[in-house]
């Protein structure tokens, strides 16, 4: 009963907060609660089902270039070219998937680096298709289904769609799925001994978290109206890393966090000392890995616990 | 008397390294409830037939059945779904999970691949069955008492049990235990005695590498002895021992063949 | 033919440049099983180091260039001892070394960035413009230097892991932690030296590479995934490997781009699929030890 009294003060919370916000602030929020989102699933691929995936930020681009082109360019209807971006984000993913899964480690690491930036070098030589480095913009319809999204609704959209994320990877992490994942990653050859067909987890691991940042991409396409190379490359992708690090390896509430610092970063540091935030992340980053290997998720664990303790000593 | 149902039944089983024959032409069939203990010096070939029967290496050349079926081209995750477990010479725990989850893994062909219903359930059934039975494996095997210890902290004989009990969350109609009592105290080794006992008692086959004869031969039904890739006995315990090919084979290991 | 002729010596020196950057990353990956991604910031600071001595103090290449080299040592061996050691001492996972350093990265850059601000800035070369023939080959004179720097870098190296005793210490850590360390191989010796030395290599790379390109805040991180592509491509854990690869690489590049007609954008695809193509089908045993998760 608490668990769910919880969580229903954290969705009118973040609901609210919509209609709360307004302009500069709603914008960042949007913003920030997609970049959350790519970290959960994230965390997810790398941190239990240990798959050291660069190319989570490209699928990203896949979906939010593909709705775009899908419905600006081909002039699919919206739930058309929203299904279609998906599903293509699906149908890339499983078969990156394939060979990925032949992959450990560091290879795995370059190999979807190098998906990642052949992504990058595709969408900048797209030309009229992709909108070159330039990007595409402009292209959004003020009716979707017959219904005029404000700036507002459209916020709790993404709320939705973070909510319905974060339920996807919680649900499947605390499952046979979850525990298949880690055993994967702990010792294959023991998982297979056991029972877990290995290359099923891994694809669909890999796949799954592919696709829903696929979905997220398809939201952002939508906020400025505007896709462009920069948000899709390989910094935006270490940015993603160096947050589940700061958070806490593979725990989903460790992502959250780090997501929220870092990307809140720059809205507080950026004033005093201008782009020299991204050296403060850096040194954070560094100092996490060697003072709190565990994350900052670690720190609240220890108040926690001693919380528990506390409450057993009282009975 | 009721027919007992066969669970292993191995023809000319052979697995050849680029001529060097590390398993040549055995034969081996094996009921359910039995206990078989695998004998032989070292690289006798024990590891490298548990390999071959798991799945997890391929013959060159015989046959396996298991429970009537072929197992040529099944893989180790398709076997251990049919009911085929086994534990490893050097413990291999998931060290990311807690104890009752690594048992859990062990059931995870019970799940059938299933995403959708823990999409729309945090608790299924199955989870919550899962769960208590891995529970009580745990007791059953004597860790309950670490329950709440992180997995490397485990002793090594600890860690032998745990894998134990992982196998057997997997509902095992055969198991396949490597060199399970290494390294485990004598009060260890007695209790892992009486869970084999157990486990064999309710018609799960059981088929033991050992070293260690003393426990092996006031526990086993029956005895293979490997050398040099080959079947040379394949008797009770007793005549095992009093035979002379067998003790000839040991002659020159250290020790013999340890008994007194 | 002459056409082909001037593509080898530029294949030459992209390729020097390349297997340059993929002998960094081995120096340190063999005996400490670590990838380090921040090669190619040291690369980068090497350069800003050839803008502060060689532009800025005007001092000559033949003084200059010793001096940036030695300084991306000093900060190498700096990272290795405040970063790096206090993971190896806790026997931290190979993930977090290779995590610290994706974050000294961002320092370096940002660092530098702050110090030399965000303009390519100019280094001079070495033999001014000039074009240079030497038999049949024809190229710029930076193209023949770096040629001949490089290689006799490589000469150098071959000579340390193949003759002497130094290099067969690196080689038994490589293979054996344990082992080496029993047979009173200095394990702390050989980790901070070869990071002082990928520090120099890399360092070289940049001030070889600056007079070309300018040295720029951005150009670490293109150049540490060329190297690295060269390094896979190589094929091998030794040396040779990291040349023969870097040249392999630069061939490919160039070739591309001369004789198959597509926009000049794509080329920077072609390491790209390279890496792709080689971690599928040929990962061929550079990592047949250091099998890192």
């Amino acid at each position: 009963m608490q668990q769910r009294l919880l969580w229903t003060i954290i969705i009118v919370f973040l609901a609210s907060l919509c209609f709360v916000l307004g302009g500069y602030w709603a914008d960042i929020y949007r913003k920030m609660l997609l970049v959350i989102t790519l970290c959960v699933g994230f965390n997810f691929l790398f941190g239990v089902a240990g798959q050291i995936a660069f190319s989570h930020i490209a699928f990203y681009g896949i979906g939010a270039y593909s709705v775009v082109i899908f419905s600006s360019i081909l002039g699919w209807p919206l739930p058309l070219a929203i299904f279609g971006a998906i599903a293509l984000c699906g149908v890339i993913a499983i078969i990156v998937a394939f060979p990925a899964s032949r992959l450990e480690g560091f290879y795995l690491a370059l190999a979807t680096l190098a998906f990642a930036q052949l992504f990058n070098v595709v969408i900048v030589q797209g030309g009229d298709v992709t909108g070159g480095p330039q990007g595409l913009s402009g292209f959004g319809q003020q009716d979707y289904f017959g219904f005029s999204f404000t700036d507002q609704s459209y916020t709790l959209v993404i709320v939705v769609l973070f909510l319905g994320t974060l339920l996807i990877i919680t649900r499947l992490e605390n499952s046979w799925f979850g525990r298949a994942c880690r055993a994967v990653h702990d010792s294959p050859e023991a998982a297979e001994a056991m029972g877990v067909d290995v290359l099923f987890i891994k694809v669909a691991a890999f796949t799954i978290t592919s696709v829903l940042a696929g979905v997220a991409g398809v939201a952002y396409a939508f906020i400025d109206n505007y896709v462009n190379p920069l948000v899709f490359s390989l910094e935006p992708m270490f940015q993603l890393l160096f947050m589940i690090v700061l958070g806490g390896i593979g725990r989903t509430s460790g992502a959250i966090i780090g997501a929220i610092v870092i990307f809140l970063a720059p809205e507080i540091f950026e004033e005093w000392v201008g782009r020299h935030y991204i050296l403060g992340v850096g040194v954070l980053v560094v100092l996490s890995i060697l003072l709190l290997p565990k994350g900052v998720v670690e720190l609240f664990d220890r108040l926690f616990k001693t919380d528990k303790l506390m409450r057993k000593g009282q009975k | 008397m009721s027919t007992l149902e066969t669970i292993l039944h191995i023809t000319g089983l052979t697995k050849n390294f680029g001529g060097i024959f590390a398993l040549n032409d055995i034969d081996l069939t094996l009921d359910e409830g039995e206990i078989l203990g695998v004998i032989g010096p070292n690289g006798a070939g024990k590891s490298t037939m548990f390999n071959l029967i798991s799945g997890s290496m391929q013959a060159s050349s015989g046959n396996i059945q298991f429970l009537g079926k072929l197992t040529a081209n099944l893989k180790p995750h398709q076997l251990a779904d049919m009911g085929l477990m086994r534990t490893f010479q050097h413990n291999q725990p998931f060290e990311s999970m807690s104890l009752i989850e690594n048992i859990m893994v062990g059931a995870s062909a019970r799940f059938r691949k299933n995403l959708l219903t823990p999409l729309f359930q945090s608790k299924s059934q199955k989870e919550r069955d899962v769960r208590e039975e891995a529970g009580r494996l745990l007791k059953f095997v004597g860790l309950e008492e670490f329950i709440h210890e992180e997995v490397s902290n485990l002793s090594f004989g600890q860690g032998r049990m745990l894998e134990v009990a992982r196998a057997l969350a997997g509902e095992p109609r055969v198991l396949l235990l490597d060199e399970p009592a290494a390294g485990l105290t004598l009060g260890e080794c007695e209790n892992l005695a009486k869970i084999i006992t157990q486990v064999s008692e309710n018609k799960v086959a059981v088929i033991l590498i050992e070293h260690d004869m003393h426990f092996l031969m006031k526990l086993v039904d029956r005895v293979i002895v490997l050398n040099f890739g080959e079947k040379i006995a394949d008797k009770n315990p007793t005549e095992v021992m009093q035979d002379p090919v067998v003790q000839s084979a040991y002659l020159g290991e250290a020790g013999g063949m340890g008994i007194a | 033919m002459e056409d082909f002729l001037e593509l080898i010596v530029s294949v030459g020196e992209a390729g020097s440049i390349y297997a340059l950057v993929a002998l960094a990353y081995l120096l340190v990956l063999r005996p400490s099983g670590i990838i380090n991604f921040a090669v190619g910031e040291w690369a980068m600071m090497g350069g800003f180091a050839a803008v502060s001595l060689i532009t800025w103090l005007k001092l000559p290449y033949i003084i200059g260039l010793p001096l940036s080299i030695m300084c991306i040592g000093a900060i190498a061996w700096v990272t290795g001892l405040v970063v790096v050691n206090p993971l190896i001492k806790r026997n931290a996972s190979p993930m977090s070394k290779v995590l610290v350093l994706l974050g000294m990265l961002i320092v370096y850059r940002e660092t530098s960035a702050s110090l030399y601000g965000y303009d390519p800035l100019f280094v001079p070369m070495p033999f001014g413009f000039g074009r240079v023939e030497v038999g049949p080959f024809a190229g710029s004179s930076q193209s023949f230097f770096i040629i001949s720097v490089v290689a006799v870098v490589f000469l150098l190296a071959w000579y340390f892991f193949e003759r002497t005793i130094w290099g067969k210490a690196f080689e038994g850590v490589a293979i054996n932690r344990q082992a080496a360390m029993l047979m009173g191989i200095n394990l702390k010796i050989v980790g901070m030296s070869s990071f002082i030395s990928a520090g120099m290599i890399a360092g070289l790379a940049g001030v070889l590479q600056a007079p070309l390109t300018s040295a720029h805040f951005l150009m670490g991180l293109p150049l540490a995934i060329k190297g690295f592509t060269a390094l896979v491509i190589g094929g091998v854990g030794r040396v040779e490997g990291a040349l023969l690869g870097g040249f392999l690489l630069a061939l490919l590049e160039k070739l591309t781009i001369r004789y198959i007609d597509i926009p000049s954008g794509y080329a920077l695809g072609v390491p790209l699929l390279l890496m792709i193509v080689f971690l599928l089908f040929r990962p061929n045993g550079i990592f047949q030890n250091k099998e890192a998760k």
